[in-house]
């Protein structure tokens, strides 16, 4: 569905935040975009949309380039900044003008999910908080029923049941035609929602893996003592040394993502499946 | 759809500016007849007022036309919502020259007459200034045309500066006037081999000639053309305006 090809990206000549990057995300899938902050997972959102122009390389939706910027493509795509806008009016009024850009928009599910996150549909949007408009936002995307969602830091400005209700929403959402793009620093807000991890990193993407792939390869637990294990990564932790071992016996373990992310961001690059030679015609 | 979602977000912002516009309006025309002889705004003066706000207006109005997209919240919900960037564009363009036009032009008459109406005087007929009518004698193109103009730059500056779109425009334009006008002030001296009093660009040449001034300005007929010129360079920049937009990134 989305295919990035030899992006060279940068705001200025001098400034390269992406050079030579390739990556392919299909429909069926809640990919979880991490990365630190200033990574560029933004700047690869906006590329994705077509919302920034790459100096080489392309990004295509369905085959089409998204520079192109044609309301066919538009229409199939809907992506959620951090920073929010919303207009001087009510949720009604917004529905009635925007949704008729969207041909494949459920209003019904739209106040479904309304009712869900409990903000009422005759509130004026610039009117509310920041999490209730980020809500009325999520909502609305997700609404759109467009091919593909991509929302940036979504969790940003939600409080804690909101978060929950966002991740049970999101799954419910999520369809064999649909791609769910979710870019975020805090890893754990993505815990039991996505499917598929992509980590961007110096420049380039270090890991693009499903968690059931990840869980077949690595074993993520807690000990005290790691003496004689063949540890991949440890933390210390109040419980004891959290830990990432070669899943060599086949246990089943839930991903750690903060774990995995600590570790691949401070340089463990025998956490991915790099050596192996097919990794990139695989994955990337 | 684009159109009327545009309205729908924006007719309170417009609706207080045309109340704005009446009152600078109404309280400038006001005193400008008060202080008038016998309390008349003679036909030429109600045409410097309909002339001179419609370039403070319509450029301010334009300059407005696409600030949003420096504000990247708004630029990310403008450019991804499904439709061409023409018809972005056109949208704009279509509020901040034809509804502009006919909006400014309704409330310049209504508060002439009023004024007029406010200090008639029994067995004085004035006459009310009509744009329509002075096709004639050129005004009627030099009004337009120079408005498209003011109006095309200030709609390409809103595009093109992310800051302080207005102030910045004109700035630019001021700059590049003085520039040109000591370039063909030189060029001119040099191409007749005279020393000139004044070499306006586009505008009249004074010279001294056996100790007398001689002034050569424009025909009627070159006039004409320049407010043609001024048309074109006017479609010129909206057509930058347009290209600027399409490239636009966040």
């Amino acid at each position: 569905m989305i295919q990035i090809e030899n992006l060279h990206f940068g705001y200025s000549r001098k400034s390269i935040l992406f050079q030579n990057l390739n990556l392919t995300l299909s429909r069926g899938h809640i990919y979880g975009l991490l990365g630190k902050n200033g990574a560029g997972k933004s700047t690869l959102l906006k590329n994705m949309v077509g919302l920034a122009y790459p100096q080489a390389g392309r990004c295509l939706f369905q085959g089409i380039n998204v520079a192109e910027h044609s309301p066919e493509i538009l229409s199939d795509l809907f992506f959620l900044p951090e920073e929010i806008y919303v207009p001087a009016q009510s949720v009604d009024r917004f529905v009635a003008n925007t949704a008729c850009f969207y041909p494949q928009f459920d209003e019904q599910f739209f106040y479904r999910l309304l009712e869900e996150f409990e903000v009422p549909r005759e509130a004026i949007l610039n009117r509310l908080s920041f999490g209730q408009q980020k809500k009325v936002m999520i909502s609305f995307g997700l609404a759109t029923n467009t091919a593909l969602l991509v929302m940036d830091e979504p969790t940003n400005g939600l409080d804690i049941p909101s978060k929950v209700q966002f991740r049970k929403i999101i799954a419910m959402a999520l369809t064999e035609e649909r791609c769910i793009i979710i870019s975020t620093h805090q890893v754990r807000d993505l815990d039991s929602l996505i499917d598929t991890v992509v980590v961007l990193h110096n420049r380039e993407i270090i890991l693009k893996e499903t968690l059931d792939s990840i869980a077949e390869r690595l074993y993520f637990t807690t000990i005290s003592d790691t003496t004689g294990l063949k540890v991949l990564y440890e933390e210390e932790s109040y419980r004891g040394k959290q830990v990432i071992l070669p899943n060599e016996e086949e246990r089943f373990s839930k991903v750690d993502l903060e774990l995995l992310f600590n570790a691949l961001i401070s340089g463990k690059q025998n956490l991915t499946p790099s050596s192996n030679q097919n990794y990139h015609e695989k994955y990337v | 759809m684009l159109f009327k979602k545009h309205t729908s977000e924006n007719y309170k912002s417009y609706l207080l500016s045309v109340g704005v516009l009446t009152g600078i309006m109404f309280l400038l025309m006001y005193f400008a007849a008060k202080i008038s002889e016998n309390y008349i705004l003679n036909s030429y003066k109600q045409m410097e007022f309909f002339w001179g706000l419609l370039i403070l207006a319509g450029t301010f109005f334009a300059s407005t036309s696409f600030a949003n997209l420096s504000d990247k919240k708004r630029a990310i919900t403008q450019l991804t919502l499904p439709a061409t960037r023409f018809e972005k564009y056109l949208v704009s363009w279509l509020y901040s020259v034809i509804i502009f036009l006919i909006v400014y032009t309704s409330i310049f008459y209504l508060v002439n007459i009023s004024i007029l109406h406010f200090f008639k005087q029994p067995g004085k007929v004035i006459k009310i200034f009509n744009i329509f009518a002075e096709t004639d004698n050129n005004i009627f193109y030099s009004v337009f045309f120079s408005f498209a103009f003011v109006q095309s730059l200030a709609f390409l500056g809103s595009v093109w500066f992310k800051k302080a779109h207005y102030i910045k425009t004109a700035f630019t334009f001021f700059l590049f006037i003085i520039i040109l006008q000591l370039l063909n002030h030189r060029f001119l001296e040099w191409f007749l081999e005279k020393d000139l009093n004044l070499a306006l660009v586009f505008g009249p040449i004074a010279f001294l000639q056996n100790k007398e001034i001689v002034i050569l300005d424009m025909s009627q007929e070159q006039a004409h053309l320049f407010s043609l010129m001024l048309l074109i360079l006017s479609f010129i920049l909206w057509t930058a305006t347009y290209y600027r937009l399409k490239e636009k990134q966040i």
